[in-house]
């Protein structure tokens, strides 16, 4: 069911960013392409530029030059989206509503660049061009591309597009996803993925709507399908560990058991929590909600793994 | 070859791990000093030799010096200096006397004895030194006189000073000994026809006897030392130390080598009379542990050496490398760093194409991790058959901080060989081309059969600015270069390359066409016998190698700023010509303002244009096509070929010492939003510090297409890694893929530097010089200077857990 090849090159989505060098999403060395776009509202998002579907601009107060610039305080800037703070003119202060409207064009005219764009429109072409660069090292190291986002199933053309070009172009392929989303948009993306990382957050879907804004049957229940469906995916489970969340014995003894009956899913994986969006939240006038939370520390991360390492049958 | 029964005398040591420790501290306590014997000397030998040929003349110098330098033995059992104290420095007035004149060296001397010779020195060498000669010559010849060019920045040239000399054949001297190859040399006198065409072999094979029973003399006055200090030692221990000292050096290096410790001992006494011959930078070592392994191999056998003691013997051999210096005056000085470039070559391949890694290459390897000392520099010749346990080590000593070693390409180093040399005079075996190994500090060479002219160093940085400016320099306000037109009046990008190009040939031309004349009166005058000696096809030919005796030549022309041409250029393109974000007037006014004052917003502007570094397909392509005419412009001097011949094909070598901190004093503000007096970027393939924001495989993936590495001598790239980048397991895996990835593509050299939490703080407090700085804790990854200052000194508090970069 190949599509043209020329339909696909210019098939479109907004993407946040293209890292090259990662290591951590899937086999090898591999360029995350991030898209943008989520339907979870976790409290510990560490990528809040990503919720969003559109474009939308981000301030570094850090950046900015004040009143000895205010170019952002006059057209074509929307009117009132930046101002200053009375006895204070040394940075501008942002109404985010008004500010939205401001578009990367206008954004670029910040001379400082404390106000920049999150995410902007391309075609799959546009991606892969940039994707195939690192070719010679995925080929070195059984690396590849990974689609991450945000949500990747929300824009299921458009990855399943990315996807289907990058095997076009020898490039192993991978997609870090939640799954949250009908099965529908899943069936689209699934055929052309050799690697899914898949995030349990919670088990129990009370909780896992405390968290994340939504229950986990749906979520629950597109594991299980894919996993059914798609034999020749290597399934790769994991949770951001964060205490007081999920960082507990119990949830990784539910998650080894859900996993347990198929033999596809090859793994399971621990993301300790770390507070690097920090910066991001401020940047976007998101208050952050989880300041509070630590690190878990690294004894508790060593006693799930081997817990993980005896379910998988790898001693050490 | 037959080898010499196994010596026990002298082959057995004590690992004494404090003696080094003590060594190093001597070394680092005892500040370098001006050593005037070897101008001393000088002073009384000249005079009385003037009659001879200057070849016969500068061996009788040589051998004099030899005989009546002061000796000394410390507590280091392998002997030998250039001077007559520890990090005493001879000075070499024969190239230039002007850095004497500009220090007051006479004024400044610190006894009546040091004042005559200081004098007598600059009072003959002002007026005979290489450099006034050459000018003078190139004023005659050419019309114009080239020191404003030199003056500017626009070239620094390689004539004020001696350079050094290949990697020189120790290991025949420590396999055959002197004494054979006397007898070779003896009886190639004898058998020569007596007519005029075989004169100058006369007065070479008659210089090299005078030289090898120098060398020879040198080994024995170091023996009646050690005996003399022996009889009045009352330490027993001490005692068999010293007489250990004069049996070696009785044995070595007139005959061959009966140990490991004899063969070291050798090696640095061929090596310290290359040095005084003439001492500078690229006497490098070649494969050292390789040519060692024999004797190491035959002591292991007999119970003589253990890895413990041949690593203690490589210390005491470092500690003496790092003993040698040189001094020129405070502008060489910053120019180099008086690199010595004693670079040692660690794996490659054998002759047969298979893994050469030695036992004694891991040894190197311990004993440069044990000492920490600038010299000498490693260098691991990379291939694909090198084992895994090996590059572990080289990952180690890496991850200690201390930049070395360095990664070469073995692939690329021998076709290198094969494209320059397959086709000359004396043609070139695969099996050789295998050997290829490390010249001075980057560059490439057939061991032992390599003569290496120096040229100079042109700056592209400089090149450029003079293109902005119709040729006139405006540090010095003075016309440089050609008048290539006001760029106010270009009305297309080509029109400004065709007038870079110009101001690129210019320099070239200029700094050639001196060097050459240069390299032509050395050979006249400035003959190095001992040199030739070690240096293959020099015997055979009865030829010095400067006179075209070697097998082989490279050259010494060293391209600096080729970046910031590329990325100026490339700013000029976007910015003026296709985006029209600013007018030619209005970015050399800017240039000329340093981006002070109103021009601010313009710095930001070239700074933001689009850099090398980050795998930008129009910007690969054009740094490549900056270095493809800089290439073409060396090759159109003169036709090509190098001083000696059209037919010795010869290419620019492009990595940088320190000189991009000189050149970058002298150059301008750039359109690469670089201010004036900044320095340049560094190596050849380097990003401009904090301009590659997509990461290292962006980085190496640049670097492997916007230059030529077989066709260049030498390419030359630096990359940071984050603190703890070599601690994790995959941290290490990540790294060596990024070599091989890079070397997959052709990539030559690659050197890593480990960062550590300072340079993290430093990143703080300016973000605008880091941005490339990218961090990585578990999922989450970014640069570093975008992060929130807690998220930054959190990621400083956890570099020592778990960094890793993205």
């Amino acid at each position: 069911m190949k599509t043209q090849t020329t339909n696909i090159l210019e098939v479109t989505g907004t993407v946040l960013n293209i890292q090259r060098y990662c290591s951590h999403d899937g086999p090898g060395t591999r360029t995350n392409v991030f898209i943008k776009g989520c339907s979870l509202r976790c409290k510990w998002c560490g990528n809040p530029e990503s919720i969003r579907l559109k474009p939308e601009v981000s301030y570094d107060p850090q950046k900015c030059d004040g009143k000895k610039c205010s170019i952002c305080l006059k057209a074509p800037f929307p009117e009132g989206g930046f101002y200053f703070a009375e006895g204070d003119d040394s940075k501008v202060k942002v109404n985010w509503q008004l500010a939205s409207r401001v578009s990367s064009e206008i954004a670029s005219l910040c001379p400082t660049g404390a106000l920049e764009m999150f995410g902007k429109t391309m075609n799959v072409g546009e991606v892969l061009d940039e994707v195939e660069k690192d070719s010679s090292i995925y080929r070195n190291t059984g690396g590849g591309m990974t689609i991450s986002g945000g949500e990747v199933m929300l824009q299921p053309d458009f990855a399943a597009a990315l996807l289907e070009e990058a095997h076009n172009r020898g490039i192993n392929t991978a997609v870090e996803t939640a799954c949250n989303a009908p099965w529908s948009f899943l069936e689209k993306v699934l055929p052309h993925v050799d690697t899914m990382l898949h995030d349990l957050k919670l088990m129990n879907s009370e909780r896992h709507k405390k968290w994340t804004g939504v229950g986990n049957e749906r979520i629950l229940a597109n594991f299980k399908k894919a996993y059914e469906t798609f034999p020749d995916i290597d399934f790769i489970a994991r949770t951001p560990l964060i205490p007081g969340v999920n960082a507990d014995e119990e949830h990784i003894r539910a998650v080894l058991e859900f996993i347990k009956p198929h033999k596809n899913v090859i793994d399971y994986e621990l993301l300790p929590y770390h507070r690097f969006g920090l910066g991001k939240y401020e940047s976007l006038g998101v208050v952050y909600e989880l300041d509070d939370y630590k690190t878990p520390s690294d004894e508790v991360v060593k006693r799930f793994q081997v817990m993980i390492d005896e379910a998988f049958g790898r001693n050490k | 070859m037959s080898r010499e029964n196994v010596n026990k005398s002298t082959g057995k040591v004590t690992v004494d791990n404090p003696r080094v420790d003590r060594l190093k501290e001597q070394l680092r306590s005892t500040p370098q000093e001006i050593d005037n014997e070897r101008i001393r000397i000088m002073s009384e030998v000249y005079e009385g030799t003037s009659g001879y040929q200057q070849i016969l003349r500068r061996a009788k110098f040589f051998e004099q010096l030899i005989e009546r330098k002061r000796l000394y033995i410390d507590e280091n059992i392998i002997v030998g200096s250039m001077a007559s104290t520890v990090n005493g420095i001879y000075t070499y007035p024969e190239w230039n006397v002007q850095w004497m004149k500009e220090e007051n060296t006479v004024e400044n001397s610190k006894t009546e004895e040091d004042r005559k010779a200081n004098k007598w020195a600059l009072e003959y060498w002002d007026k005979w030194a290489l450099r006034p000669r050459a000018d003078e010559i190139f004023i005659k010849k050419y019309g114009y006189d080239p020191d404003p060019v030199y003056q500017a920045g626009l070239v620094a040239e390689f004539m004020s000073w001696p350079g050094g000399g290949g990697n020189l054949n120790y290991p025949r001297v420590y396999n055959e000994g002197l004494a054979g190859m006397i007898k070779e040399v003896g009886e190639r006198q004898m058998a020569l026809d007596m007519r005029l065409p075989n004169a100058s072999k006369f007065y070479f094979y008659e210089a090299s006897l005078i030289t090898m029973n120098a060398v020879i003399r040198l080994a024995h006055r170091y023996a009646e030392l050690a005996r003399d200090m022996a009889a009045k030692e009352k330490n027993e221990a001490r005692k068999a130390e010293l007489l250990a000292i004069a049996e070696t050096c009785e044995w070595v290096p007139e005959h061959p080598a009966r140990n490991l410790r004899e063969a070291i001992q050798c090696h640095f006494l061929c090596h310290i009379c290359a040095e005084i011959e003439q001492v500078g930078c690229g006497y490098s070592e070649a494969y050292l542990g390789q040519n060692l392994e024999p004797f190491y191999k035959r002591d292991l056998e007999a119970g003589v050496t253990s890895p413990e003691e041949a690593t203690y013997l490589l210390k005491l051999l470092f500690i003496k490398l790092n003993e040698i210096g040189y001094y020129y005056g405070a502008k060489v000085a910053l120019q180099n760093s008086a690199d010595l470039g004693q670079s040692i070559s660690l794996g490659g391949f054998t002759p047969d194409g298979e893994d050469a890694t030695a036992a004694m290459d891991f040894h190197i390897l311990d004993a440069a991790n044990y000492l920490h000392l600038p010299q000498p520099p490693l260098t691991c010749v990379y291939t694909e058959k090198m084992s895994g346990k090996f590059l572990e080590k080289v990952l180690d000593v890496i991850g200690t901080g201390i930049g070395m070693p360095q990664f070469v390409n073995g692939n690329v180093m021998m076709l290198r060989a094969l494209n320059l040399f397959a086709d000359s005079e004396k043609g070139l075996t695969l099996e050789k081309a295998r050997r290829t190994c490390i010249g001075a500090c980057v560059g490439s060479y057939i061991p032992y059969e390599t003569g290496h002219p120096v040229e100079g160093q042109p700056n592209l940085g400089k090149v450029l600015e003079l293109t902005l400016n119709n040729g006139y320099d405006p540090r010095l306000k003075k016309q440089i270069g050609p008048k290539s037109g006001n760029p106010v009046d270009f009305k297309n990008f080509e029109e400004l390359y065709t007038a870079f190009e110009k101001q690129l040939q210019f320099c070239e031309d200029t700094l050639r066409r001196e060097a050459w004349i240069a390299s032509i009166l050395c050979a006249e005058y400035l003959p190095v016998t001992w040199r030739s000696l070690l240096t293959g096809g020099c015997i055979e030919k009865g030829t010095e190698v400067w006179n075209g005796g070697a097998n082989y030549y490279t050259v010494a022309q060293i391209v600096v700023g080729g970046i910031d041409a590329a990325n100026g250029l490339m700013a000029i393109k976007k910015l003026v010509y296709e985006d029209k974000k600013i007018t030619m007037p209005e970015l050399l006014k800017a240039l000329a303002s340093n981006f002070e004052g109103e021009y601010k917003h313009v710095e930001k502007m070239c700074y933001e244009a689009p850099k090398h570094g980050n795998d930008i397909p129009e910007m690969n392509r054009f740094t490549r096509r900056v270095y493809n005419s800089i290439y073409q412009a060396f090759q159109n001097v003169e036709g090509g070929g190098n001083y000696i011949s059209k037919d010795i094909k010869s290419a620019p070598d492009a990595y940088t010492k320190s000189i991009h901190n000189l050149m970058g004093l002298v150059t301008g503000a750039l359109p690469t939003g670089k201010k004036a007096g900044v320095a340049l970027s560094d190596g050849s393939l380097s990003a401009m510090p904090g301009t590659d924001v997509n990461g290292p495989t962006a980085l190496v993936m640049s670097a492997a297409k916007s230059q030529d590495s077989i066709k260049f001598t030498a390419t030359h790239m630096n990359m940071k890694l984050p603190p703890d980048q070599l601690k994790t397991r995959k941290g290490r895996v990540n790294v060596l893929n990024l070599v091989k990835t890079y070397f997959d593509n052709e990539g030559y050299h690659i050197q890593f530097n480990v960062l550590d939490t300072n340079i993290l703080r430093e990143a703080q407090k300016h973000p605008e010089k880091y941005r490339d700085l990218v961090v990585r804790v578990a999922g989450f990854s970014a640069f570093f200077t975008k992060l929130h200052v807690g998220v930054q000194n959190e990621v400083i508090e956890r570099t020592l857990q778990s960094f890793e970069q993205h």
